[in-house]
């Protein structure tokens, strides 16, 4: 039980962590467009 | 009845990450602040009615992106989720799994096979296709060359409306395609051949699985050994040795086979 606690805390530090760094306004801003690499398309 | 359950939560849960279908017609992008958010599922973000994004592909963005970084809120994400439901994930919530059961629902005859070896493939996919060659070619190469969903989901409805996008078909598109088709014709006859083989997605919740706190027991006292959950599961695992082998995927099919009730799924 020690493990997953200490698993899932490290995982709730990391999503604050990535959270503060404004990973999720990156993430948006991918999302957010026809992204053609995402789809395979033009290579 | 606990199987028609699971569907319709599969159901429940592709209407919830994909609300937006009216987009399919338009070809737009729900462009919405939802998308700052990642879905546990493998459900591509350039779907037009995806309303979330997909923690694969943003993953890939941050390892092939200048910094060539990790990203902690991604990691995170699927470390917490993985952490709590294991691959219920996969049974319940995850869109591309729901098409591939969809599909193995077709009436013909199955291949019940156990992957042995093939299942490996899926960690490899992972490490190499997620996180290597993203960094080294700054591209995310599982997106551009394997990912169904996003053939599936993104590229097809998008190809399908807007007729620009039909200049840039090239050899990548026709590589994605041909493991598409693959994968949905093997998927009437293999129980979710791509989850097991080639999904990095599964591949992380595959190793938290036997740490998740949603879990599967069996009942030692019991259990009468009468292999009723082995004859039942179609990927071959042994429920009361391993209750949470990394490639149970929580379909169900053991526990209602099981009349002395000794599979159980706790906290």
């Amino acid at each position: 039980m020690k493990r997953k606690i200490g698993l899932l805390l490290l995982g709730l530090i990391f999503i604050a962590v990535g959270l503060a760094l404004g990973e999720t306004q990156e993430i948006f801003q991918k999302a957010t467009i026809i992204c053609m690499e995402c789809i395979g398309l033009g290579g | 009845m606990r199987l028609l359950y699971r569907h319709m939560a599969q159901l429940g849960f592709f209407i919830l990450q994909n609300p937006f279908f009216k987009n399919f017609f338009s070809g737009e992008i729900y462009q919405g602040n939802l998308k700052h958010v990642c879905t546990p599922g493998l459900n591509c973000y350039a779907c037009p009615a995806a309303a979330f994004s997909c923690p694969i592909g943003a993953a890939q963005m941050f390892f092939a992106g200048a910094r060539h970084s990790i990203s902690l809120y991604v990691t995170g994400f699927l470390l917490t989720v993985g952490v709590i439901f294991g691959k219920f994930i996969c049974g319940f919530v995850c869109p591309m799994g729901f098409l591939q059961d969809l599909l193995y629902k077709i009436k013909t005859p199955k291949l019940i096979l156990r992957l042995r070896y093939l299942r490996y493939i899926k960690y490899f996919v992972l490490v190499g296709f997620v996180v290597l060659l993203p960094m080294i070619f700054s591209n995310p190469t599982f997106c551009a060359y394997i990912c169904p969903s996003g053939t599936i989901f993104g590229a097809v409805p998008l190809l399908a409306v807007h007729d620009f996008l039909h200049d840039y078909i090239g050899l990548q598109f026709v590589i994605k395609a041909v493991i598409a088709i693959g994968i949905v014709v093997i998927s009437v006859f293999v129980l979710r051949i791509f989850c097991r083989v080639l999904c990095p997605l599964g591949a992380i919740y595959s190793l938290l699985n036997g740490v998740a706190i949603l879990h599967m027991k069996c009942d030692a006292e019991k259990c009468i050994s009468c292999k009723n959950c082995f004859n039942a599961c179609h990927i071959k695992i042994r429920p009361k040795i391993e209750p949470n082998h990394p490639e149970c995927f929580r379909c169900g099919k053991c526990t209602s086979a099981c009349k002395q009730k000794a599979l159980k799924i706790s906290l």
